[in-house]
């Protein structure tokens, strides 16, 4: 996650507020004050939105949500797009050649793709997408990988080619952005085939 | 690309461009809850081990609730609830998801059998011990399920033990058993490094 690791604590009392604005109306309960922690961390391309994440530490590991909001409103990044392009939509949305990376990284990151997780490789020496790889297979990814390559097209979209790890494998995709934040990949290839051997024969099954 | 190209489904834009007004404030159900719940509870019914934890959570009144959110889950002890995080447009859950869900209900076992979380009650040595074993016993759970379902032909639960990062502990869970060994690898690869 890029951008996103400067996080700090809130105080006990916009922890309170915090708490007291995201919870369900409905018969969850997932965070009281008693066990849990709320902390905030700036991002680049909002203008008066930060990424809040709420960690209840009596659950083991500890369970967290993430949001996104200016400390009154909050949109609770739940795994679809909806949340970051409302948030997009409230005018906050400041997108350029230095942050549409961070950007995409940040969608990513909280937005499921239809087959499973998708992640934007950066640096593939810093990504824990790719902690669970071999060293050969992280040598495999580290000869392929191209770094990210930002333009703009004749409409004002940004077009990043970048690495994405999807499906277990490396694939070079071409991302349009526009300047509403709607993220739409045009292009797909694949740089390396699946790190897993699907029979399960792969470890001492 | 080709339509049948495993990333074809990737292609294209996400989500609605215009999205839904929100109302009412942060509505976290998830819209398939039933139906994916269900899914959770039939894979994990193919196994011994999950069988044990359905009937547990069944007779300790433990919910399985499934929201909408992405990677977060987790057994809340305040709601006696094991909530699974997935992302609203999806409707299956992934091995990874079965897995992690056999290994909330089995802190929720743990919480019924006296052995506490982690607190500030504790000393720092205390914390880490509780945490420690906690962890490395909901990893052997894991491990259970994946080697009592490969031994029935299926070998989905060991890729996502590989995709977790967990493909070297179920190597030794499978070669020597849930005892030293694995214990020992457990702290080299998970609590050395950090």
């Amino acid at each position: 996650m890029l951008a996103t690791n400067q996080w700090h604590k809130l105080d006990r009392d916009r922890t309170v507020a915090m708490i007291d604005s995201v919870k369900t109306s409905g018969d969850h309960i997932f965070f009281s004050l008693g066990t849990s922690e709320a902390k905030c961390a700036k991002l680049p391309f909002y203008k008066n939105y930060l990424v809040y994440r709420l960690t209840n530490y009596s659950s083991l590991p500890s369970f967290s949500f993430d949001y996104i909001g200016d400390g009154r409103t909050y949109h609770h990044l739940d795994g679809s797009t909806t949340p970051i392009y409302r948030a997009n939509d409230s005018g906050n949305l400041s997108l350029s050649a230095h942050n549409v990376l961070d950007y995409i990284s940040f969608f990513f990151a909280h937005v499921s793709g239809p087959d499973g997780d998708v992640y934007v490789i950066d640096n593939p020496h810093d990504n824990p997408a790719l902690d669970a790889l071999g060293p050969d297979q992280m040598a495999s990814i580290q000869a392929m990988h191209q770094p990210a390559d930002i333009t703009m097209d004749g409409s004002g979209n940004f077009v990043i080619a970048t690495s994405l790890w999807y499906l277990d494998t490396l694939v070079r995709a071409t991302v349009q952005v526009d300047a509403g934040g709607r993220v739409n990949i045009t292009g797909t290839q694949m740089l390396m085939n699946s790190s897993l051997d699907h029979s399960g024969e792969g470890v001492n099954a | 690309m080709t339509q049948d190209s495993p990333f074809s489904n990737l292609q294209g834009t996400f989500g609605q461009s215009t999205p839904k007004p929100n109302v009412g404030g942060v509505d976290y159900n998830h819209p398939q809850e039933e139906k994916v719940r269900q899914a959770i509870m039939a894979a994990l019914s193919q196994t011994q081990t999950g069988q044990d934890l359905l009937e547990m959570a069944s007779q300790n009144r433990v919910a399985i609730r499934v929201i909408k959110a992405k990677g977060a889950s987790g057994f809340v002890p305040e709601a006696k609830t094991v909530y699974i995080g997935l992302a609203p447009e999806l409707s299956t859950p992934s091995p990874e998801i079965i897995l992690d869900t056999a290994a909330y209900l089995r802190q929720a076992q743990l919480q019924f059998l006296g052995q506490k979380n982690p607190d500030d009650s504790m000393s720092s040595v205390d914390q880490a011990i509780a945490f420690d074993t906690k962890i490395l016993d909901s990893l052997t759970v894991m491990c259970k399920i994946t080697s009592e379902s490969y031994e029935k032909g299926h070998t989905e639960f060991v890729d996502a033990m590989l995709r977790m990062g967990h493909g070297e502990l179920y190597e030794s869970f499978k070669r020597d058993g849930p005892g030293p060994q694995m214990k020992e690898l457990f702290y080299k690869l998970y609590i050395e490094v950090n």
